[in-house]
């Protein structure tokens, strides 16, 4: 809001260019979503190719959080699933972080503390889930 | 591999009508999950929080980069719905299933009805009214409301937003009414992305549109940004239960993106009445839905 350059459309009006805080959020949500995927598609590519079927429920379980850097490290394709599961997640994360560091960064207070207080309160579900 | 294809299929739909109309998706993944490919609950209600997630970061990317997202708002509502969404995965465990459907489900139909009554051809002027707040104007400047030289709170400037709308072919500039209404609404939403595994913008948008005075496409757009970041927070929970099959999510988020990108592509060129109408008829087939399983 506060920056003032625009662009021209193809009707002649002016749309504004991209605040910082726009293009922060969508830069986190677009590394996030690629590395997620490019994980998932790994683990797919590599699930079939080892001769597993699509059995998801007697060769599916997700690999717990504790267990995943292990099973990374072993590079079970299952483990690389849930690897890009688990990025997917806390993608909406990574935007929030990236939205109170602009926000910070513009002097708006008010806005980052609401966004930390976001954070905070996903933080509880997190040791709820635990 | 015939169940792998045909899941993918449905996760494509579902991703295409969540981006249209700011859902997440989950309301037409688990009753397809369910009923056509018989899976346990519990693992499609898993399954579609993550899909929800995929949707919303894909599609809000894109509506991100349109300028159409209000972000300053969809953080501030965020606060009670992500707190709502955990109370709803608290209160799952405590109240009847059965009952909280059956109220949710008349509060889906009287949200249709009031759309339908303003999307109707010939509105009275009253339902139109509704859609008044929304000023179209043709400078690139924020302008001030439409009503007159109200006094503005800081939190309004905050919350105001404008959007440049390319079927208008002009800027849209809004004010954001009623936040306090906006905040109640969000922790409802948010119960009902931790009961049911939905990302509640089946309740965000028709709040944000009617009681808000957001344009709808400003409106499916902050949806969208927000339902990602609630249903995270019971997402978690259940990746933590095991109720996340990666072999099912994989697939289902996959395709969800790619279903969201024909989606952002296909809502910037409809225009806000026929989005209006696919929403209504979601509505209705969404209350007929949770009806039909807290009467049998």
């Amino acid at each position: 809001m506060s920056e003032s350059k625009k662009a021209t459309s193809d009707a002649g009006q002016s749309a504004p260019a991209l605040p910082a805080l726009n293009r922060a959020i969508r830069g986190a949500f677009r590394a996030g979503v690629l590395a997620s995927f490019a994980f998932m598609l790994v683990g797919l590519v590599l699930h079939f190719a080892e001769g597993n079927g699509f059995q998801p429920f007697s060769l599916g379980k997700a690999v717990p959080w504790t267990d995943l850097p292990a099973a990374l490290a072993g590079g079970q394709p299952l483990a690389i699933l849930s690897a890009g599961v688990v990025l997917l997640l806390i993608t909406p994360v990574a935007g929030l972080v990236a939205a109170a560091i602009v926000l910070a960064g513009q002097k708006e207070s008010a806005m980052a503390a609401v966004t930390v207080a976001v954070l905070a309160i996903l933080a509880t579900s997190v040791a709820l889930a635990r | 591999m015939s169940l792998f294809l045909g899941l993918v299929a449905v996760a494509v739909l579902a991703g295409m009508f969540g981006a249209l109309l700011g859902l997440g998706g989950g309301i037409f993944l688990v009753p397809a999950m369910t009923l056509i490919f018989k899976f346990p609950i519990h693992y499609a209600i898993g399954t579609s929080i993550v899909a929800v997630v995929a949707t919303s970061v894909s599609a809000s990317a894109n509506y991100i980069k349109a300028g159409v997202t209000n972000i300053r708002l969809g953080l501030v509502l965020e606060t009670l719905t992500t707190a709502g969404a955990i109370a709803g995965g608290l209160l799952a465990a405590s109240l009847g299933k059965d009952t909280l459907s059956t109220l949710f489900a008349l509060i889906l139909l009287y949200t249709a009805y009031s759309m339908a009554r303003r999307g109707r051809p010939g509105a009275s002027p009253a339902a139109k009214a509704a859609t008044a707040a929304a000023t179209v104007t043709p400078s690139a400047a924020v302008t001030p409301s439409a009503t007159g030289p109200a006094r503005r709170s800081p939190l309004d400037e905050a919350l105001s937003g404008s959007f440049y709308d390319p079927v208008q072919r002009r800027l849209v500039s809004y004010e954001a009414r009623k936040i306090g209404a906006g905040l109640v609404a969000g922790v409802f939403g948010g119960i009902a992305s931790g009961l049911l595994g939905i990302g509640g913008g089946v309740i965000k948008v028709p709040v944000m549109n009617l009681i808000m005075k957001l344009p709808l496409k400003a409106a499916t757009a902050t949806s969208n940004f927000m339902v990602g970041i609630t249903a995270v927070a019971s997402a978690f929970v259940y990746y933590s239960k095991g109720f996340v099959n990666p072999l099912l999510a994989v697939p289902v988020a996959l395709g969800v993106f790619a279903g969201a990108q024909l989606g952002t592509v296909v809502a910037r060129r409809v225009k806000t009445a026929v989005l209006t109408w696919i929403f209504v008829a979601v509505l209705i087939f969404t209350a007929g839905q949770m009806l039909w399983n807290s009467l049998r």
